[in-house]
Formats: structure tokens, C-alpha cells, sequence
């Protein structure tokens, strides 16, 4: 998805969930920083690079693809973009290894889905705008998994999009081109994805890269082979997947406010966007690359109020400037704790599923702390809730 | 990382700078040295992407390609092993182009990081050094001793980063 979705979307279902303007606008801002969360942005402002919460393309050309280094990109995408959907799934086919990736497969409605929701609970804005980027992301970025891997992640030349057209859809082969510096070609069908590299770990082979920015267009219909499944085609519908993502948002963000009792799997608020329904549809269904500004116009008319550029500079000064204990207060101190949460708590289930792909997870209560020290900001906060 | 496992990187850290002194102790014959690398290492990686066929690849559609390119490798892992004698190109293009791309990427890094307002000046010394290296292994390409220097310094820096990553704290702690 993309900040169409992430902010000018959230901020709309966190209005329709009943957030103030403020409130609706701090969480959006939240959950559109995961995509700018990264090392490079957060050593910029001395903040602990663990907590990334993304990577600029450069850094993952640059990130070794050594055992490390692939730990430190799943556990980032796996955790934030990618959300496993059964770390425990029944392989009965390849290696071990070949096991492991199929499990980082993402999808909607997992387990750990509802444990990344309910990791908000009480957290605050910043935390509940990091979930619900991860809740959207599980529909735009399913059958995709958060771990570079060929054998998951690759497509072919089977690759059409699905046009409406009377009552049916007219199928138009997809063109993929490699050129980082292109623009998609709506027109001709013809799409910036990256290139086809004969190695199972390449970075290339990360989340959808191998299907460009198909998913990420709220509009897209698409049908294609995904490597893992057989020979069996999927049929991808993303204005029906982003509209339940929307529901879902709103249904998760009435639980964080404490309006509904819990979190369950496969609910979603149908009734408190049903009064908006035909112009989100509008919205969904419209071929463009960016569907900001209908968003934003939405938005603005649910609140009345304006509702801001993203900035992505608008915090950042606030953290440089806090002296070193008040850091974890500011809004950017509160993102990061909640990143970091969400990270440790996305490594310890992959590692307990018997997975090694996000590296080893420390259990505090048994063993004590160990490991990255940035973590231990975790235990700071710990005894704060403790003693709260 | 398991204790194993970084006991394993660091003594492959420690062979590769063993390799490195050996090329620095006797020059003259470093060029088949560096050649006999290549070919095993592509003679290797040909094996790699067939076990890789058999666990792996053979589950994904269009997984056939991973054996092809296995085949391949092992096949151009035998040619440039008759090479010895006419290795000198090979290992120019090789040093050069490796550098080169390196250097680029660090370059761009630089730019990037300036942009969000990063720490941007290492990547662009490293990235500048990177693509001097890669001209003066065009122009000293005549120079045996020039190209396993530079070889060396490369092999000596791959080493120092494994050695240095398997002293790395990796792991996580989870808070219930």
C-alpha cells in the first residue's frame, strides 16, 4: 500500500472509529512512518537503527545477504509488511528451509494479527497507527512473504490484469521491465518490477518486488502463478481486499479505543462504513496511481477540518532535541518503543514456530535480557508499565 | 547466530586473510591462485544451485531454471579452470567490475543518506576509493603484483567484516 491508503485512509477510518481530528491525525501520521521508519532516517536523529521499520532500496543493495543480514531484513518486513499468516502451516513438501519460507507466507486474518492488535492495546496513537499499517498491509501484500526467497516470492510471464469492462473483465497481458528509474505504464500494461536474479536469497526476490507495485494499487485486478502454489492461479481483487482492510481498520480501532470487547479474526465494522460505501468504492475502483487527493477530500469532508501533507520531518526535531531520559516520551520515542515491540514480539513467535529466518529470541523471563542492547529500552518501558 | 555458526564465520574469516597472506608471500604464481578461486568457486556454485534444484526449486513454478543454471555453473566452472595461463582478463574484468558496482552503490547510499539527512561522508569515501580501486586495476592491469594487491585488500576486508559479525549480538529479547 502506499500513503493514499496508509494516510489519508487511516485517517478516515480512525474518524468514522470515532478519533478526534488530532487523534486521527497522529495515528495516520504513525502509521505512514513505517514506511519511513529506516536506519538511515534514525541514525539521523540518534535513535537506535533496530527499531527500522523499513529500507530504502539502497540499503538492502547495500544490506550483506549473510545469515545476519537476511535476519535483520525479515524480521523488518516479516514483522511490518508482511505479517505471517500460520507459522506453524503443514509443509509436506522440499527442505527444511523450503519449510520455513512457505510459513512467512503473509495472508489476512492470522493469529498474529490479533497479537499485533492487541500489542496496541493501550499503547497509544503511535502504536495503534503502527498496527493498523500492518493490518492494511496484510491484504494489499498477501501471498507474499516478508523474507527474500525466490522459491516464494518469484513470477513469470503468466501475469494479467483484470479490466472491468460491461459485467465481466477484459484480461490484458502484464508487461514487468526492470528500470528502477521508470515509471508504471498504465496505458500500456506495462510495469517497473525488480529483476529476475537466479539466487534464492537476493533481495530482489523481497515481498512483491517480482510483481512491481501491482498490489500496492488499491484499483489493480490481477491473475497470476505465485511460485509456491502449484501451478494453481490466484486471482487478486484489491478493491474488494482494500475495502475489507478499511472495515477491519475501523472494527481493530474501535477495540483500541475500547468500544468493542475484543479482536477477533474475520470482523469487520461493515455497518459504520456502510454510509460511505459507494464513495470508497469510488475511490478503490478509480484507475490512478495515487488516490491521495480523493482520500484526503474524503477525509476533510467526514471531519471538516484540513487535513495536513505528510511531513515526514515533522517530528524529528523534537526527538534530537529531547535530552537522552526524555526520549521515549516524545512522538518519535513512542513509535519507536512500539516498532520494537512489535518486532521482538514477531522474531519470538517465528523462532519458537522453529524458524531461524528472524534470527534468535531471548525469552526475558527465563533467561534474563541478552542480546541487542537498543532492546533493552523494552525493559524500560516494562518496568514504567509495572510501576504505573 | 549459534556459537557454531560464529566459531564457523570467524574461521572463515581467518582462512581468508591466510589466503591473503599467501598471495602477498609469493606474488608471482598469485595470479593462478586468484584464478583457481574463480573456478572453484563457480564449480561450487554450480553444485549449490542443483542441491538447490533438488530441496527447493523443484517446488516452484518454473524451478527448472535453477537446474539449468546449475549446469551451467559447473560447466564454466571447468572452462575457466583450463584458464590458467590466460587468467589475466578474467581477473581484471572480475577486480574492476566488482569495485566499480560497489562503488557506485555506496555513492548513491551517500546521496540518499544525505538526504534524509543521514550520516553520508564514510559511504561516499568508501564509494570514491571503491571506483579509484576499479580504474587502477585498469591501468595496472600489466602489474601481477598491482592485481593481487588489490585482491588482497579485498579478501582482507571481507575477512575483517566476517570476524568482526561473528562477535555481533544478534539476538532479541522478548518481554512477555
Amino acid at each position: 500500500m502506499q500513503i493514499d491508503f496508509h494516510y489519508y485512509a487511516t485517517y478516515c477510518a480512525a474518524y468514522i472509529a470515532g478519533y478526534s481530528h488530532e487523534e486521527s491525525l497522529d495515528l495516520c501520521y504513525s502509521a505512514q512512518f513505517v514506511d519511513c521508519c529506516t536506519k538511515t532516517l534514525l541514525s539521523g536523529i540518534g535513535a537506535p537503527e533496530s527499531a527500522a521499520t523499513t529500507q530504502l532500496q539502497l540499503e538492502m543493495m547495500e544490506a550483506r545477504t549473510d545469515l545476519i543480514g537476511l535476519q535483520d531484513i525479515t524480521r523488518i518486513w516479516a514483522s511490518f509488511h508482511f505479517l505471517p499468516y500460520d507459522l506453524h502451516a503443514e509443509v509436506k513438501k522440499g527442505s527444511k528451509v523450503y519449510k520455513d519460507k512457505y510459513r512467512l507466507i503473509c495472508n489476512t486474518n492470522s493469529d498474529l494479527l490479533v497479537e499485533t492488535v492487541g500489542l496496541a492495546k493501550d499503547r497509544g496513537l503511535q502504536a495503534a497507527g503502527l498496527a493498523m499499517h500492518i493490518l492494511a498491509d496484510t491484504w494489499a501484500h498477501r501471498y507474499f512473504a516478508g523474507t527474500p526467497s525466490m522459491v516464494i516470492n518469484n513470477t513469470n510471464d503468466y501475469f494479467y490484469e483484470l479490466i472491468p469492462e460491461g459485467d465481466g473483465y477484459r484480461e490484458e497481458k502484464v508487461q514487468f521491465r526492470h528500470n528502477p528509474a521508470g515509471a508504471d505504464q498504465f496505458g500500456k500494461y506495462s510495469y517497473i518490477n525488480t529483476l529476475y536474479q537466479l539466487t534464492e536469497n537476493s533481495v530482489m526476490c523481497l515481498g512483491h518486488g517480482r510483481a512491481g507495485h501491482l498490489p500496492d494499487y488499491s484499483f489493480m485486478r490481477y491473475r497470476y502463478l505465485p511460485a509456491w502454489g502449484n501451478y494453481e492461479e490466484i486471482i487478486k481483487d484489491n478493491p474488494s481486499d482494500y475495502y475489507h482492510a478499511f472495515t477491519q481498520m475501523i472494527y481493530a480501532l474501535k477495540f483500541l479505543r475500547g468500544e468493542e470487547a475484543a479482536f477477533e479474526k474475520e470482523h469487520y465494522d461493515l455497518e459504520a462504513a456502510a454510509p460511505y460505501e459507494e464513495r470508497i468504492t469510488e475511490i478503490l475502483e478509480k484507475r490512478q496511481p495515487d488516490a491521495a487527493a480523493d482520500w484526503k477530500a474524503f477525509g476533510e469532508s467526514l471531519s471538516g477540518c484540513e487535513i495536513p501533507e505528510f511531513d515526514i520531518e515533522k517530528y524529528q526535531e523534537e526527538y534530537r532535541q529531547a535530552p537522552k531520559e526524555e526520549k521515549d516520551n516524545t512522538f518519535l520515542g513512542q513509535f519507536i518503543m512500539a516498532a520494537m515491540r512489535q518486532k521482538s514480539m514477531v522474531t519470538n513467535r517465528i523462532y519458537k514456530s522453529g524458524s531461524l529466518l528472524a534470527g534468535y529470541s531471548i525469552d526475558y523471563n527465563e533467561n534474563g535480557f541478552g542480546g541487542i542492547k537498543d532492546f533493552m529500552m523494552l525493559l524500560r518501558d516494562e518496568r514504567r508499565e509495572v510501576r504505573s | 547466530m549459534s556459537r557454531l555458526q560464529r566459531i564457523g564465520v570467524f574461521i572463515s574469516g581467518l582462512l581468508m586473510l591466510l589466503g591473503a597472506a599467501v598471495l602477498i608471500l609469493d606474488v608471482e604464481d598469485g595470479l593462478m591462485f586468484i584464478t583457481t578461486v574463480l573456478a572453484v568457486s563457480l564449480f561450487v556454485m554450480g553444485i549449490r544451485f542443483i542441491v538447490y534444484f533438488l530441496t527447493m526449486a523443484r517446488h516452484m513454478v518454473g524451478g527448472k531454471a535453477m537446474l539449468f543454471a546449475g549446469v551451467f555453473l559447473l560447466d564454466f566452472g571447468f572452462f575457466t579452470s583450463t584458464m590458467f595461463d590466460e587468467s589475466r582478463l578474467m581477473i581484471i574484468l572480475y577486480l574492476a567490475g566488482w569495485h566499480a558496482f560497489s562503488g557506485l552503490v555506496s555513492l548513491l547510499r551517500a546521496r540518499e543518506a544525505r538526504k534524509y539527512k543521514g550520516h553520508w561522508k564514510l559511504s561516499a569515501v568508501y564509494g570514491i576509493g571503491n571506483i579509484a580501486v576499479a580504474i587502477f586495476c585498469l591501468i595496472f592491469s600489466k602489474s601481477a603484483k598491482i592485481l593481487t594487491g588489490i585482491y588482497c585488500a579485498g579478501l582482507v576486508y571481507s575477512a575483517g567484516i566476517r570476524m568482526i559479525s561473528s562477535f555481533r549480538r544478534t539476538e532479541i529479547v522478548f518481554i512477555q
